[in-house]
């Protein structure tokens, strides 16, 4: 039996329709590597200690991987709200969507870290759903869709996704907008982007990404903005479709509700930019960020491992959705190229680390590959080269060393 | 609405303010930290930094205590503040007042009363300094529930830069009024809040706090619970530093004195146990220290150059905050001497002295200044390197300056007293005769009729320069100066003694080393006694002075400068108590 008779089937028998069990596929298998993963190389692989170096939860190995790095800050914000401290690393740089649902949950799950865990692998679930149906819409192919899902699911990096972190609600909320954006329906696009918008700063790209979309609809894109049709289209919309406009306009409520609680709290409206500098984190802009680490590597050792492997991926990572968003824009239009633009080179303009991660969330990248992958090869070739990757990543995320 | 339109168009749009509501209601309920409780302070409250650091409140700004000071180093953001958690009665009749003393230009420190929060300055009021323009003036008003500051008043006052003020507010049921070191500026302002906390604020600027008091002024007095182990200090022993009382020491680490220096030029960085001057592109970049010194006191400084080599200090400054009317003396940046002057009014440099030096490089070394009431001695690593130098201007605080280098201070030093050696270390290197170090000075012994010279490693301009000379039979001993080299007598101008023929003479050398003699004067010589000469060199002019009685006076000089020597005909002579003194009036 064909492992492609093996998919079919199994829906077939469950009753399940595909857009619910391909995701669900795609999730628990993928989930099922890096949880074992996470596991194994927790107990196996003696991690680095020191002070800093936290563990949410000693006595629960299952849970306790998934909470490292800036996972911290969620917990502390769940668990004890917000804090401001001029010239300190302080809280409110992280948007209070996430720490809320695990605040939420807390008494459901007792304690934080659960909820945590819970409220991300709940949120990929629903990501790579709305994933799928967004592939499906727009290439017309169940193939390219579940191959998205898959790719997403499995990328290197995608252990955030099951972590206490904001990728998969990001990822679940920035896709359900463009989907809900994708098929006209500004309201359900209004309001996914709302909750987005509270998720992270570039939660609001998803407000003139919608934008975009209304415009296209009537007419006007940055590629015709030089004809006159185009204009005349835009005010015809302003005339006859303004309360989408409106709607639409919603967006940003999500961001400024957390200002104003910024403001009423700290007195100052834009904590989570003002504590950026306690980070070390300077703009610079992306080609001074490129040129640092291009020099960094000049001096490389490969074959004796003297060598800054994070910025080899970051970098790799940032090129990929370079070369991705270039072929977007002509596949799947400017709206998804600008959103997979914006996602990386806003935080590359302050340092590459991390890229791996914000890569994660560009969803348009996952669904261009998955209709390259209907190159057989390719697919292979992809599948294996992020599932390796997936658990060599996730054992390095779970011994406190930093991969993103 | 149709069904269709509600489930496109209403039903998310209800979502949408039903996520927004629950959003909101989570930011303000089960993401904002709960008030930890805060043990109020009753009052009176009195607070001088001098013991365990006291345990404020703050949002902003980094605060820390140094130097029995609370010192607000955060010259980004406006209105960092610390609260006091006092509990003063809305009903209450109290003072606060704090000493406050800005370490720079701007200008921006001040106080918090009657805070109803604990943690913001949400709903308090405010009285700080505001620099308007070139004017300086205080203003008071109150923070509403959005942390805007509302005004209720200003008055321009005179306070200069690094001087210490005692703000102060004086708060009765209804309304308070603003003080200024004790005296009422303006009164029965109306307050907004009653009763509530006290705090610290600055705005764009560092401030140094100190003394810290919330008085009761009416009714029943308010009897401070004493802790049990509260005692009555003892007086602190006096520190002193080789016998002297220590009247200031920094060795710039965290409890070290951050908050005396005032750097008004130049880069001045606190880092890790030292005080780094960083630019090394100009000239005298200085940082003054606020402390008031005696008229006479010992300053050393330890540093290092990590680059250049024009590091040095000031003294007698008028200000802490200008080089102007100050004494200065360092390292030359571009050659290996040591350099002495000061500075006037206008800034204008007038040097009073050099001497050669070896060069600084990177090790560390000790500058010493000893300084009386009238004059000033420098050392240079424990060695004495002038005499007694006039002093030209007579202010109180010290500093520290750099020039074309990058210099780090590890320590600063200053005692009572100004006990020195002014005796010289001659170091005799001379081109002919046998010259020796003696317990008691110098010596030449070779006998030989003939001109021997010894340049002693000083040099200098105008100087009062006293030598004993104890000469053998037949011999002559004298000093050369200006001279063109260190021990070269060569355009040098002699004053030597003639015991043959009972005259003391002088002369000057050319620049092939050849004597000319201008001039001689009798002078009787008791046998086998030593003989006191001092000369005084002056622009154009010197004396010439033995055993206390002028000789000579205002004999035409040539040279404006040079080294200076020692000069033997024939020996034994023996030079004993050399002493060099810049421009001293006989």
């Amino acid at each position: 039996m064909t492992a492609q008779a093996i998919r079919r089937a199994i829906p077939a028998r469950l009753n399940v329709p595909d857009w619910i069990a391909r995701p669900a596929l795609a999730f628990i298998v993928t989930r099922l590597i890096v949880f074992f993963a996470a596991y194994l190389a927790e107990i196996a692989i003696p991690g680095v200690v020191g002070d800093g170096l936290y563990h949410a939860n000693p006595n629960n190995v299952f849970l306790d991987v998934w909470a490292r790095w800036d996972s911290g800050f969620y917990l502390s914000i769940a668990e004890r709200g917000y804090f401001f401290q001029l010239g300190q690393q302080s809280s409110v740089a992280f948007f209070p969507m996430y720490p809320l649902l695990m605040a939420a949950l807390t008494p459901i799950t007792g304690s934080a870290l659960a909820a945590g865990v819970l409220v991300s692998n709940l949120a990929l679930f629903g990501a790579l759903v709305f994933l799928y149906l967004l592939t499906d819409l727009e290439f017309e192919d169940r193939a390219t869709a579940t191959r998205a899902v898959f790719y997403m699911a499995a990328f290197p990096t995608a252990f955030f996704f099951s972590a206490v972190y904001t990728e998969s609600t990001f990822a679940l909320l920035a896709i359900a907008t463009m989907y809900f954006a994708r098929r006209r329906l500004w309201a359900w696009a209004a309001l996914f982007g709302v909750l987005v918008a509270s998720t992270r700063i570039v939660g609001v790209v998803m407000w003139g990404v919608v934008g975009l979309e209304w415009l296209k609809v009537h007419g006007w894109t940055l590629s015709t903005i030089h004809k006159g049709s185009s204009w005349r289209g835009f005010w015809q919309g302003l005339r006859m479709d303004w309360h989408s406009l409106a709607i639409i306009y919603l967006i940003p409520l999500g961001l400024i509700s957390y200002m104003l609680y910024l403001n009423n709290t700290f007195g100052d409206p834009i904590a989570f930019s003002t504590t950026q500098s306690a980070w070390g984190r300077e703009m610079v802009g992306p080609f001074v960020i490129i040129y640092r680490d291009l020099v960094n590597l000049w001096g490389a050792d490969v074959w004796r491992g003297d060598i800054f492997y994070h910025i080899v991926v970051d970098l790799a990572a940032f090129a990929l959705v370079l070369f991705a968003g270039v072929r977007m824009w002509r596949r799947l239009g400017e709206s998804y190229a600008l959103y997979s633009l914006i996602s990386v080179l806003i935080p590359i303009s302050s340092g590459s680390q991390s890229m791996t991660r914000y890569a994660l969330v560009v969803f348009p990248l996952f669904m261009l590959l998955g209709w390259w992958g209907r190159y057989e090869l390719l697919d292979r070739a992809l599948m294996v080269a992020f599932s390796v990757f997936l658990g060599i990543f996730t054992a390095i995320f779970v011994n406190w060393i930093f991969i993103a | 609405m149709s069904k269709a339109q509600f489930q496109q168009t209403g039903l998310p749009l209800l979502l949408l303010a039903v996520g927004l509501v629950a959003l909101n209601a989570g930011l303000y309920t089960l993401l904002t930290a709960a008030p930890v409780p805060i043990p109020r302070l009753p009052l009176p409250y009195i607070e001088a930094f001098d013991g365990e650091p006291p345990v404020y409140r703050s949002f902003g700004g980094d605060w820390d205590v140094r130097d029995a000071q609370l010192v607000q180093i955060n010259t980004v953001g406006l209105d960092l503040g610390t609260l006091i958690p006092v509990d003063a009665p809305a009903d209450a009749r109290y003072t606060l007042e704090v000493d406050l003393r800005h370490m720079s230009d701007a200008v921006g420190g001040g106080l918090i009363f009657n805070a109803q929060q604990l943690n913001s300055r949400q709903q308090s009021h405010m009285l700080r300094f505001n620099r308007d323009g070139a004017e300086t003036f205080l203003i008071w008003g109150a923070f509403g529930d959005d942390s805007d500051f509302t005004g209720q008043g200003s008055i321009r006052v005179d306070i200069a830069p690094g001087e210490v003020a005692r703000l102060g507010v004086a708060v009765n049921p209804e309304t308070y009024s603003v003080l200024l070191d004790g005296e009422p500026l303006v009164e029965s302002i109306p307050l907004v809040y009653r009763g509530g906390a006290a705090g610290l604020i600055t705005s764009g600027s560092q401030v140094a706090f100190d003394n810290v008091a919330v008085l009761p002024v009416d009714g029943p007095a308010v009897v401070a619970e004493v802790a049990p182990e509260a005692e009555v200090a003892e007086v602190a022993a006096v520190v002193e530093v080789d016998g002297e009382a220590l009247v200031y020491s920094d060795t710039f680490d965290s409890a070290g004195g951050v908050s005396a220096w005032t750097p008004f030029s130049g880069t001045w960085v606190f880092d890790d146990g030292a005080l780094r001057q960083t630019d090394a592109t100009g000239f005298d970049f200085g940082a003054g220290n606020i402390t008031g010194l005696p008229s006479t006191y010992t300053y050393s400084v330890m540093f290092a150059h990590e680059q250049g080599q024009g590091g040095g200090v000031l003294f007698n400054m008028a200000t802490p905050e200008s080089k102007n009317n100050a004494h200065m003396v360092r390292y030359v940046h571009d050659d290996d001497f040591l350099t002495w002057g000061y500075f006037d009014a206008e800034g204008i440099y007038t040097g009073q002295g050099s001497v050669p030096v070896p060069n600084p490089g990177t090790e560390t070394h000790t500058l010493t200044v000893f300084v009386t009431p009238d004059s000033y001695v420098i050392a240079l690593d424990g060695e004495t390197v002038t005499g007694e130098i006039p002093l030209a201007v007579t202010g109180n605080h010290i500093g520290l300056v750099s020039a074309q280098s990058v210099m780090r201070v590890a320590r600063v030093n200053v005692t009572t007293g100004a006990t020195v050696n002014t005796e010289l270390t001659v170091e005799a290197v001379g081109t002919s005769g046998v010259w020796e170090i003696t317990p008691t000075g110098t010596i030449q012994t070779a006998m030989d009729a003939t001109d021997y010279v010894a340049g002693t490693g000083f040099a200098a301009e105008s100087f009062a320069l006293d030598v004993t000379i104890t000469q053998g039979e037949g011999a002559g001993g004298g000093v050369v100066f200006h001279m063109e080299a260190r021990d070269n007598p060569a355009g040098g101008t002699m004053v030597r003694f003639n015991p043959i023929d009972s005259v003391i003479f002088w002369g000057r050398y050319d620049a092939e080393g050849v004597f000319e003699g201008a001039g001689s004067a009798p002078v009787v010589l008791p046998e086998d006694e030593s003989v006191d000469l001092r000369i005084v060199a002056r622009p154009a002019l010197f004396d010439v002075i033995v055993n206390g009685e002028i000789i000579v006076r205002d004999i035409p000089l040539a040279s404006e400068g040079g080294w200076l020597g020692l000069v033997s005909f024939s020996g034994p002579v023996a030079f004993d108590e050399l002493q060099l003194s810049a421009e001293v009036s006989e």
